[in-house]
């Protein structure tokens, strides 16, 4: 529908509702890029969007139960076996097909389909031998796509949880004399926690720690801004998030 | 308002958000038979999250063992003391669904077509209303607070929250201009949360 006035009308007295917005699911294009980015950088409005949650979750309990069908858990109970057996073989399996960046996000959705970004599979990374240890579940490759096409700035990140490793392909993250490009994780509903300073452009592959491999799972947000040249981990980003976007299943 | 909705004090609720927890917390440690605790426990309210976004049983059906594959994969992150089990379980599915949803064509679901359907299958295989697993004070204060709301606030955000429809989708479902309904969203959502008191 053809709709004139998408400028929200003058609400007098009614206070910033982003939060609650985003939330609810609401909002769309630009600003839910900029809800996003606060709730990247700011750790009250990343609250109050888990505030939110919390009530509209007793909201998600009015609607009426129904039984899915017995293969349901079937289905999860086989993914799971597979993910803990098997995840090794998955990953070796995908790569000779060419698996690309390009190809996972076919089916992503317009925007992420849209950037032209290709990063080589890591085809031939040393896969250690299938080890299922129930404490650690093996998971499926993640990736997050973040462009600027304003700045040109893009950044490809592919997560594989099973080989604790990030690899991340790079262009146009260009920093002021003495910043530095860095590279962060935020839990949904947590702080950014820092990843450390990445290159303004080329390719990275480095080993996650245990701990940085908790926190990139599907739904977190990775995101990009420019801080220091200092080569430390700085405690929190310096806004403006110059990149940021979702971690998504391959 | 569903009758689904009641503060009827079920005496197990505690028990089984309890228990909820404590599985949630196995699930964590990489214990399979704790997420069929877990999907026992919260499939039927799930499904009834999903199909209620989705329209579309087949769809919902893929949509509901993401979620659990999610569960197992997140459930570390779960903070008893932050969110009740439920609340953050539904809030999984209900992002899941959204996200399936708006990654198909949404035209389909916009013109409403299945949910006649969808709804009358639902009617076959309901689940009781006592399998709360909620807090029924919670619950009730939310319930008044959404009554309270002004006609078209509630309506807005019913339908954003039960269909998972986006502003424009509002706006184009309701009839009404975008800058009106996201004003409705906005005024809705703020007589909320002045009615719930938090933030």
């Amino acid at each position: 529908m053809a709709v004139a006035d998408d400028v929200l009308e003058p609400a007098e007295g009614v206070p910033d509702m982003q939060a609650g917005e985003l939330a609810l699911g609401v909002l769309e294009g630009t600003e839910l890029a900029e809800a996003r980015r606060r709730q990247l950088s700011d750790p009250d409005f990343a609250r109050e969007v888990e505030w939110w949650n919390a009530q509209f979750g007793l909201m998600g309990q009015q609607v009426t139960g129904v039984m899915p069908p017995a293969g349901v858990w079937r289905a999860i109970e086989s993914r799971i076996e597979g993910m803990g057996n098997h995840a090794p073989t998955e990953l070796g399996r995908r790569a000779p097909a060419g698996w690309s960046i390009a190809t996972a996000l076919a089916g992503l959705g317009a925007a992420a389909a849209a950037i032209a970004l290709y990063v080589s599979t890591p085809t031939g990374v040393p896969v250690p031998a299938p080890v299922p240890t129930p404490a650690q579940p093996a998971r499926n490759v993640l990736i997050a796509q973040l462009s600027d096409e304003a700045s040109g700035m893009k950044l490809a990140s592919v997560v594989d949880p099973t080989a604790e490793r990030l690899s991340l392909s790079i262009s146009g993250l260009a920093a002021a004399p003495g910043k530095a490009p860095e590279l962060w994780v935020v839990p949904e509903g947590g702080a950014p926690v820092s990843l450390g300073q990445i290159p303004e452009d080329g390719q990275l592959t480095r080993e996650l720690s245990g701990e940085e491999t908790r926190l990139l799972v599907a739904g977190a947000l990775v995101a990009v801004t420019f801080e220091d040249a200092d080569g430390t981990r700085h405690e929190a980003p310096t806004p403006p998030i110059v990149l940021a976007g979702p971690l998504d299943q391959v | 308002m569903e009758s689904a909705f009641s503060a009827k004090n079920n005496p197990g609720a505690e028990e089984r958000r309890k228990m909820l927890i404590a599985a949630i917390e196995q699930v964590a440690r990489g214990n399979s038979a704790a997420l069929k605790q877990v999907y026992d426990m919260t499939s039927a309210k799930l499904f009834g999250v999903i199909l209620r976004i989705m329209h579309d049983r087949e769809l919902a059906e893929d949509v509901l063992q993401d979620v659990y594959l999610k569960v197992w994969n997140r459930a570390g992150r779960f903070d008893a003391n932050r969110a009740s089990p439920i609340s953050w379980l539904c809030v999984i599915a209900r992002n899941a669904a959204i996200d399936g949803v708006r990654r198909q064509q949404r035209s389909d679901y916009l013109s409403g077509h299945a949910e006649a359907d969808v709804l009358e299958e639902i009617e076959d295989d309901a689940v009781p209303a006592d399998e709360l697993l909620c807090n029924a004070e919670d619950n009730e204060r939310m319930r008044r607070c959404m009554e309270a709301l002004q006609d078209d606030h509630r309506k807005s955000i019913r339908m954003a929250f039960f269909d998972g429809l986006s502003h424009s989708e509002l706006a184009e479902r309701i009839g009404v201009p975008l800058g009106t309904m996201k004003s409705w969203i906005r005024r809705g959502l703020a007589s909320l949360k002045g009615c719930l008191g938090g933030g």
